[in-house]
């Protein structure tokens, strides 16, 4: 949740893919209509507001060739497939809201951290999750179906035959190969060559082009599949306070990585925050 | 624990390969430290550890209980807020299509505003053009006028017709036709004159008594008149008196002629610096160039003269103004009752009231375009009391016949007829 309290200037009947992104918005912060009255930390329109002096604006796009201008946009909000097209287009920050939520308790598991956690439980081998048909298999041994989120999160590399498992692989900061169709619609990283398992082969072999395609996926996923994630960069966008306090600092993002409670780093970040803090 | 279940002991034990029937599991991976060869520092700190592990487990044990308690706690209310959130969540569609009803009712509201604006001035358009075509009555009665029209035209067509016939027999040295007499105005019968001892009419004296403040007269006829007039000259007064609506005109660059045939007033008139004319409106348009006015003002004189003394007047008038040019008669409304049965008898020299279509079908008859009646001084002193509406049906029935009275008797008193010359033909 954020505390933000966002207006909605939409005088034209709302398409689905802009209902569905004010439905997340929704989710997560207060939205009311424009003509409910101010203040708010920031207005979404779908076409500019056409005066001297209007709110801060986030500006709905649904076609990435057209583009309004509008003096008092922050930023641009898309479904996932035009954000993907306006990134690197134009000069505002866009942010990709539309489907739901998905793999909620998914946490980036770098492949260090796999590797090493892969060794504590005493699974041995390449480690190739892959997605096949239907069907995960681990290492070529087949697997049950809710098996999927812990391949996802433990192994060396992900193979995806579709949109949900390379999804899924995403979420959990996996190196993900897919087709190139599949990375198209779901905007994860294009494989170098075609042949998967000639990339699987390549991948294993260099750990830190796997550990960059990992974090390439995460970031993917973060900016396209995960509407907390893009609340968040708005929020960021806005300058708007945190909706829990106890969420500043570095708790939060130390848990969102999975760092043991006992672990030194807490320790450490706490001092820092501490000296931070008393300056 | 802040790892997710999905990475659990018991979750990767699903990834591992199932043993094969009779055969050894594969050996755990040893995650314990290789114990230190003991030395000295070793033994001490051994030995360290068995004497404070009892004290540390005493003071710890409430501590930890503590942090156990709170912790639980914690995790209570994390998920209450978690509740929370999944309900507020859960009505996110909802409410944002209440948000977004909302601006569509507003939307709806401003567009039917301007609807309402857009609607209005179709029926001040409408209106106009009906006092344009049918003065008195307005578009109801542009029908009918426009039937007067067409017959006027046909009346027009036949008697082109006649002449057509008239002047092919006259060629053909046919016998002259007879011409038709027209019907000339009935001539008063001869009245017998005043004794050369009875003084005349002092109507200077019954104005002065009559009329009201002269002052505030000349001051509603500067108002209504002057912005009419201004970009008009040179503008004819008839009957201009003393010359005050002409020293108006004048103040704003506006030249002005003033026809006054009292000499007194005249005189009164030219010493403030103005043209006048000391004769009547006729004599002194037959002596003016076609058109070669601006503006043809007069303020209750139309109703002093007769039939053919007006007919007369306004035949001129459409001859002498330029095109564009205006003719502007103020005259009492005798359609308000309370005027024909009080203020216009009181006069003794009125002669004719003078209907304000009577005075439209004159101007029109002449040869003016776009005809204009504009109405003034209801007596309202003496009208009906509105009825409240939400009385009922018949309090609104009784208003609405009060209004119709209070317009029949005691409507405007007094009505100007603005008529313009057409715009000349473009060459």
């Amino acid at each position: 949740m954020i505390d933000a309290r966002i207006g909605v200037a939409v005088r034209a009947p709302a398409s689905d893919a802009l209902h569905a992104a004010l439905s997340r918005l929704a989710e997560r912060c207060s939205v009311v209509a424009l003509s409910d009255g101010g203040p708010f930390d920031a207005v979404v329109r779908t076409s500019p507001a056409g005066r001297e002096y209007a709110e801060r604006t986030v500006l709905w796009v649904e076609d990435a060739a057209d583009v309004p201008d509008d003096p008092h946009a922050v930023a641009l909000l898309a479904p996932p497939a035009v954000a993907r097209a306006l990134r690197g287009t134009v000069d505002l920050p866009v942010v990709a809201l539309g489907p739901a939520a998905v793999h909620r308790r998914a946490r980036p598991i770098m492949p260090f951290t796999r590797s090493r956690i892969r060794r504590a439980r005493g699974l041995v081998g390449p480690a190739v999750a892959r997605h096949l048909g239907g069907t995960w298999t681990w290492d070529g041994a087949v697997l049950e179906p809710q098996a999927g989120p812990t391949a996802a999160g433990l192994a060396a590399v992900v193979v995806a035959d579709d949109d949900a498992s390379a999804v899924l692989g995403a979420a959990w900061s996996a190196p993900v190969v897919a087709p190139r169709d599949v990375a198209e619609r779901t905007g994860l990283p294009l494989a170098a060559s075609d042949d998967p398992e000639a990339e699987v082969e390549r991948l294993l072999a260099d750990e830190t082009a796997a550990a960059v395609l990992a974090r390439s996926c995460r970031r993917a996923f973060e900016l396209d599949h995960d509407p907390d994630a893009a609340v968040a960069h708005l929020a960021d966008i806005l300058v708007l306070r945190p909706g829990r306090p106890w969420e500043t600092g570095y708790a939060a993002p130390l848990d969102r990585l999975g760092t043991p409670p006992d672990a030194r780093i807490r320790d450490r970040a706490h001092a820092a925050i501490h000296v931070l803090r008393s300056r | 624990m802040t790892l997710p279940a999905e990475i659990s002991p018991e979750a990767t034990s699903r990834l591992l390969p199932a043993p094969a029937a009779g055969s050894t599991p594969p050996p755990r991976a040893d995650t314990r430290h290789a114990p230190a060869p003991a030395g000295v520092r070793t033994r001490a700190k051994h030995a360290a550890k068995a004497v404070l592990k009892p004290v540390y487990q005493r003071v710890m044990a409430p501590v930890t209980r503590s942090v156990d308690t709170l912790a639980r706690r914690l995790e209570d209310v994390q998920q209450r807020l978690d509740h929370l959130e999944g309900r507020q969540a859960a009505t996110a569609p909802a409410r944002v299509d209440r948000a977004l009803l909302s601006e569509q009712v507003q939307a709806n509201t401003i567009n039917q505003s301007l609807l309402k604006a857009e609607f209005g001035d179709v029926l001040r358009r409408f209106d106009d053009l009906g006092m344009a075509i049918a003065p008195a009555t307005g578009i109801d009665g542009a029908a009918t006028r426009l039937a007067e029209q067409r017959e006027q035209l046909a009346s027009l067509d036949r008697r082109l017709r006649l002449l057509d016939e008239r002047v092919a027999r006259l060629q053909a040295g046919g016998a002259t036709a007879a011409e038709p007499t027209t019907p000339s105005t009935p001539v008063p019968a001869a009245t017998p004159a005043r004794a050369s001892d009875v003084p005349g009419f002092d109507y200077v004296g019954f104005e002065r008594r009559f009329r009201g403040d002269p002052d505030e007269v000349l001051r509603i006829q500067r108002e209504r008149y002057v912005p009419l007039l201004a970009d008009h000259g040179p503008v004819v007064d008839i009957g201009c008196g003393r010359g005050e609506l002409l020293s108006a005109l004048a103040e704003v660059g506006t030249e002005g002629i003033g026809v006054e045939p009292e000499p007194g007033m005249a005189a009164e008139a030219r010493a403030r610096g103005l043209r006048v004319e000391e004769t009547d409106a006729v004599t002194f348009l037959r002596q003016c160039e076609p058109g070669s006015l601006g503006a043809i003002f007069s303020a209750h004189v139309v109703e002093h003269v007769e039939l053919d003394y007006l007919l007369e007047f306004i035949h001129l008038a459409s001859s002498r103004l330029r095109p564009g040019g205006l003719f502007v008669a103020e005259t009492p409304n005798p359609a308000s009752l309370v005027v024909l049965g009080n203020s216009y008898i009181l006069d003794p020299t009125h002669v004719r009231p003078l209907h304000p279509s009577l005075m439209a079908f004159l101007c029109e008859n002449a040869g003016f375009h776009d005809v204009r009646l504009n109405f003034y001084s209801p007596a309202e002193s003496y009208h009906l009391p509105a009825v409240d509406h939400d009385l009922g049906e018949v309090a609104s029935a009784v208003d609405s016949g009060f209004r119709r009275l209070n317009d029949v008797l005691f409507g405007a008193q007094e009505y100007t007829v603005v008529a313009r010359v057409g715009e000349a033909p473009a060459a």
